[in-house]
Formats: C-alpha cells, structure tokens, sequence
C-alpha cells in the first residue's frame, strides 16, 4: 500500500525544464519520467527561478482526451474554427485552441490552449505520451512559431551548413535532397552541417543570423549554434547543374513555402511577409538546380565566393 | 458585388498579391499575383454598384477605351464569381 502511495506520488511530481530557442525562454512542466526529445537538451538553459519566462507550457497526459475537447470547445463556443489535415484551430481574440490529430485519423493525440499571457495548457493522449521522444510530435504540441514570431524569429525548412564561420541554408520541400547538398559540401569542402532539416532565422543588429532549431528531420544532425547568414539557396534536383539570383517576388514566393506561417492568420502571415521583404533586401537568394555530385558544389561557389 | 473570402491585398516585393487567410485557407492557398486593373477592380468592387458603374471607375482611372475596361472587368470578375471569391448582391445577377 504504502509502495502504491509512493508510486502514485511519484507519478504527479512535476518536473520543470527551461529552454532557450533563438531570443525566447520557455519551460516547460511535464510529470516526471514522461519522455521529451534528446535534441532539446542541446537547448537547456540555466536561469535563475525569478527570471521571466516568454511562455511556460504544463503538459499533462490524459485517458479522456475526448472528454477534455468536449470542454474546450464549450469554452471556445465564440471562436472561429480552422480545419487543417492535422489540425483543428478555435481561436478568439485572446486565446487560440489546437486540437491535434495524426494524418487521416479520426480522434487527436493532443490539445493545447495558449492563454493571453505567458501560460500554456497541454494536454496529450496517454497511449501516445511514448511517442513524445520524437521532436515533431513534442513540438506540435507548442505552436512555437508563434512565440517565435513574437520574437521575430521565423523557422526555414532547410539544412543548416557552416562554412567560413557564416551560415549557408538549403531550403526546398522534403525529399528535394537539403541535407544531401550540405553532406556533398561536407565531403568536397570541409563545411559542417548545423541541422539537416531546420533553421531559426533572426535580424540582429548586424544583420541576418541563423540559429539553432531543435527538429533535425531523418539526418540526427542538430546543433545550437547561430551564425551570420551569408546566403539561402532555393534546391531542384536537375541534370544539369545551374545557379541563378532569385530576386523580388520570386524568391518570396519560393521562402513563403517554406517558412512555417499559421496561413489561416492574417497578422501572422502580415509579419512574415514584412520579415520576408527585409530578408530579401539584405540577403542573397539563389535557385540551384543540382544532381548529387561535386559539381553541384563547384557550381554553388562560385556565386558563393 | 461583395467579397465572400477573406483575403489581405498587399504590395509585396514589387507586386501586389491577393493572400488567403481566415476559412478560405482550407480550400485554398497559394498567392495570386494581381494587375494594376485587377487591384483597383477588387478595391472597389464593392462600391461600385453594376457592372456600368465599375466600368465607368476605371475609365476614370485609367486611359484605356470602354471596350478594353469592359473586357478586363468581365473577364476578372467572372473568374472570381467562379472561384467564390465574390458573390452577386443584385437578385438577377447583373451584379
């Protein structure tokens, strides 16, 4: 009995994690023992208990998630609501509600109201709170895009590589071959790739920065490391390898599909695109058409150098 | 005529684009890139109060004759009625 007790205890003992991504400090609180993605550790942050945190997240893992949606969208009954593929959005002028689900499935594995403040409620489905290891489920239950461009940071799908100390980003829709450029160049030049999969870009004083993100896609690579951005190269696979300036309209149009935008909000999708013009007025965007060899690379740096 | 979507009209790196946002997101996205005519045609759809009278606008606006203003305003108008962009407000469908 006395074991039980303890076991039950033990069960609700909160632990809080601090983390810092780009300019935002967040923590989150989830019961002890229930798993969280390795890589975002790499993002810890020591701070002192009284310092201000930009959003705290309380996850909790439930067998009555139905029950909790029921009552959420009672409490939501004025929002407007927003049906994605994976996604449901209930948003008032205050709050924003996300009832999440797996591609095709018919009931969610998670929900999170983002309160006016700084405060977060999580809850996720307890058969799927294992599956919380892996980064993309973990994340989609923070919506950081937001409190990233709260901060005015905004995430691009692409590999990370470091070269020369700056920042190259290979930007493109998924099985384009991003982190398969950023090893090539590994190979051939010596650069290192940063994150295979993401990127958070940020406008300093001194212009463009990339940081660190903690989604890595199929590569494992992840690393919280910012450097200045010397270029975004838009990738097509093609035989014949070709490098072009993308300038005005074109390369927003290329960056817009590949920057997380909440499309279905319009004072999100405002600032970004505001973001975006500024990105492009002070850093070079190009279109690489590449096959996988070393003169794709030889073909890059060339408007590189 | 009235706007049945909700959409942001904007200036973006040299062109001026019609932007999904809000429910229409869910059947479609993507930019569309407008003309000068087609901005100020979809600026004022909605207080001009025919068909004549949106034409009679953008001769107003633009130095072009009647025919070309009348084929411009049919041809964009009609492909946002279609698209469910905007919608008739005259019972009998002339506007």
């Amino acid at each position: 009995m006395a074991d039980r007790t303890m076991k039950e205890r033990k069960e609700i003992d909160v632990k809080r994690r601090r983390y810092r991504l780009g300019h935002a400090v967040i923590e989150i609180q989830m019961p002890e023992g229930m798993p969280h993605p390795e890589n975002l550790e790499k993002f810890a942050y020591e701070q002192e208990e009284s310092d201000q945190m930009d959003r705290i997240y309380q996850i909790n893992d439930t067998d009555c998630l139905k029950d909790i949606e029921q009552m959420l969208r009672e409490e939501f009954a004025q929002a407007s609501e927003i049906r994605r593929d994976t996604m449901c959005v209930l948003s008032t002028a205050e709050k924003e509600c996300r009832i999440l689900n797996f591609q095709g499935a018919q009931k969610p594995y998670g929900i999170s109201v983002e309160e006016s403040g700084t405060f977060s409620r999580v809850w996720v489905e307890r058969e799927v709170a294992p599956m919380l290891k892996y980064e993309t489920i973990f994340l989609s239950l923070l919506s950081l895009e937001k409190l990233m461009l709260k901060h005015n940071a905004m995430i691009l799908h692409s590999a990370y590589m470091c070269k020369d100390e700056k920042a190259v980003l290979f930007s493109a829709p998924s099985e384009t071959g991003k982190s398969t450029q950023a090893d090539l160049w590994e190979k051939y030049r010596g650069t290192r790739t940063v994150n295979g999969d993401r990127s958070l870009l940020i406008r300093e004083k001194d212009g463009w920065h990339a940081f660190g993100w903690p989604v890595c896609g199929s590569s494992g690579i992840c690393c919280n490391e910012e450097y200045p951005v010397q270029a975004i190269v838009m990738l097509h696979q093609a035989r014949e390898n070709q490098v072009e300036k993308l300038t005005g309209f074109q390369a927003v149009q290329k960056l817009m599909a590949q920057i997380t935008i909440n499309m279905w909000n319009a004072e999100f999708q405002i600032k970004i695109m505001d973001m975006i013009e500024e990105l492009i007025a002070e850093v070079p965007v190009y279109e690489l058409g590449c096959d996988i060899s070393k003169e794709a690379v030889e073909c890059l740096e060339k408007v590189l150098e | 005529m009235k706007i049945a979507k909700e959409f942001i009209l904007r200036d973006i790196a040299g062109e001026c684009v019609l932007v999904p946002t809000g429910a229409t997101t869910q059947e479609f996205n993507g930019l569309i890139t407008m003309s000068d005519t087609a901005k100020f045609i979809w600026e004022n759809m909605e207080k001009a109060d025919s068909l004549d009278a949106m034409i009679e606008m953008i001769l107003e606006e633009y130095e072009i004759d009647e025919e070309t203003a009348r084929r411009d305003a049919v041809g964009f108008i009609s492909q946002l009625v279609q698209a469910g962009f905007v919608e008739c407000t005259k019972e009998d469908k002339t506007w």
